[in-house]
């Protein structure tokens, strides 16, 4: 499909790609109403697969939102230039009370609300694609949003467990590709785990805290071959004294990331972790990890997640005060965040806007990936 | 090849001759496995064509020329910054008379650095036009029914045709 351009100059398709790979999808958007060949080419699930490749490698950013209890939902994205700008309105936000993000993977996001019905919207925001979901309530739920390119599919798990007890009680998974729900054998593997927090999806599977008798885990869940692993985790839950840990991205494995408090909140320690999977192995000694980091700073740096170099923490002054819990309260001049360079240990700060004191992060990239016919193959 | 040989001539698809260093040459896979052919030693007077313009290559070489020092011998950081910004000047060229043309010579002759130069900036300057410039500079007609049109408005609100 080349197409003619100058006196004797035919520009051909590979180099079309190459020019339009770098466009943003705002102009590629545009780029559509030029002609039926280059809204082909522009729809063209491999040409996405190279527009998403590209895009990751080049202009990886980040996409945060504050507290959205008394708020509601905005979406903020920071791009690889430290560049702010909002996110197109949340479709469907009336519906959507207290909307949190789940997981955000190659531009796709799934949202997440949980009132008088469990609503997912699964949300491409650069080409305003969306999906709602609907469930019946169920406060007991853990979620969790992956992407497999083994078998090419998008899967969002919700994780229902008992009352009190914390023991999971049953799974069900929605895929993007058969537009269905399913639910999913748990096998004895799962018998007296409890899980602690929200999934993490990447590398074709989907990570949560959980715990069994004295054993802290990681409950991984495979999207192509449908199975549960227990992962060993190196540090201890939740339950423990760490304060905040997450799950992140580094140079393509599993990282996790924690924070524990030293003495009567002098100094926060954040320990990052890299874990390695040897798939040839069954036993436990599949999953190894390694501390990449460790890094002590003198006031509360929650970890969010590794973007670039960088660890992203959120920051926050902790203010013990009498006969009350902990008061998080905002560092008055504003730097709710802090990077941390993993190359040369500096700390940069950074005022996120309209985030307050919590926030949520996470890793994005500006997609063609839609969220109807979900085709695209490897990242 | 002689070793003796520091430069050496082309001709363009135009007839042209042209000369270009060794050491430039070996930006080019295709050149540099033409050097490494007979028909550059001393005692051939066969002279290869390369199927690009005069106008096109004497861009070409220019690039070679400039970074022909950095590639073969590697570079201190204040270099590659004063090529970057070399880059930029040396790209300010009229996109209908010479942009296409270098990027399609840089394709041929396997030329990674200027190709994403010249797709660089191809892409930013496609990012501030409208679709009806987008299509006078490709030389691409609108293809699309008005039936078509009409349906992508409505799809797309806030699109232009034009």
């Amino acid at each position: 499909m080349p197409s003619r351009t100058m006196k004797q100059i035919w520009i051909p398709i590979e180099v079309l790609i190459s020019i339009f790979k770098r466009l943003p999808v705002r102009t590629l958007t545009q780029l559509q109403w030029v002609c039926k060949d280059w809204k082909n080419l522009l729809n063209d699930p491999s040409f996405i697969q190279e527009h998403l490749r590209y895009s990751a490698h080049k202009n990886p950013s980040l996409l945060f939102h504050g507290d959205t209890l008394l708020n509601p939902l905005e979406l903020h994205v920071i791009d690889s230039e430290m560049q702010v700008f909002q996110v197109g309105s949340v479709p469907l936000i009336e519906f959507l009370r207290g909307a949190t993000v789940v997981g955000s993977i190659n531009g796709l996001l799934c949202l997440k609300s949980n009132c008088k019905y469990l609503y997912f919207l699964l949300w491409n925001p650069a080409i305003s694609k969306f999906r709602l979901l609907t469930r019946e309530a169920n406060f007991r739920v853990k979620t969790g949003f992956g992407f497999s390119s083994i078998v090419n599919d998008y899967k969002l798990a919700c994780i229902s467990y008992l009352p009190v007890v914390e023991l999971i009680d049953q799974v069900e998974v929605y895929s993007l590709s058969t537009c269905s729900w399913k639910a999913v054998e748990l096998g004895e593997l799962l018998d007296g785990v409890k899980i602690k927090s929200d999934g993490f999806g990447t590398n074709g599977a989907i990570f949560w805290f959980g715990y069994k008798g004295n054993g802290h885990f990681l409950i991984s869940y495979y999207i192509a071959t449908e199975e549960f692993a227990l992962i060993p985790s190196p540090i201890p839950g939740p339950e423990h004294n760490s304060l905040c840990y997450s799950l992140s991205v580094y140079e393509n494995k599993l990282a996790l990331l924690s924070h524990t408090n030293i003495g009567n909140y002098e100094y926060s320690l954040i320990d990052f972790w890299v874990m390695e999977e040897d798939k040839d192995r069954i036993t436990v000694e599949r999953w190894s990890w390694t501390k990449k980091y460790s890094i002590k700073h003198p006031s509360s740096l929650l970890p969010g997640v590794v973007w670039r170099n960088m660890i992203v923490c959120n920051h926050i002054d902790m203010v013990r005060e009498r006969n009350a819990a902990s008061v998080h309260k905002v560092i008055d001049d504003g730097l709710n965040i802090v990077l941390v360079n993993l190359t040369t240990d500096e700390f940069k700060m950074f005022a996120f806007p309209k985030c307050g004191i919590g926030f949520h992060v996470f890793n994005y990239v500006e997609s063609l990936v839609p969220v109807d016919k979900i085709h695209i193959e490897e990242l | 090849m002689s070793s003796s040989v520091e430069a050496i001539t082309v001709l363009s698809s135009d007839g042209d001759e042209f000369k270009i260093t060794v050491s430039a040459a070996k930006l080019s896979k295709p050149l540099n496995w033409m050097l490494e052919d007979v028909c550059f030693s001393d005692d051939c007077d066969e002279v290869p064509t390369i199927e690009v313009n005069s106008k096109t290559l004497v861009k070409v070489i220019e690039y070679c020329e400039k970074h022909a020092p950095r590639a073969n011998s590697g570079a201190s950081d204040s270099d590659a910054e004063e090529l970057k910004k070399w880059d930029i000047e040396f790209m300010k060229m009229d996109v209908k008379d010479i942009l296409f043309h270098i990027l399609m010579a840089a394709n041929y002759l396997h030329m990674e650095g200027l190709y994403d130069l010249a797709c660089q900036t191809a892409a930013d300057l496609m990012k501030g036009m409208t679709v009806s410039q987008i299509r006078k500079i490709f030389h691409i007609k609108n293809d699309f029914s008005s039936e078509e049109q009409e349906q992508l408005r409505r799809q797309h609100p806030g699109c232009s045709f034009d």
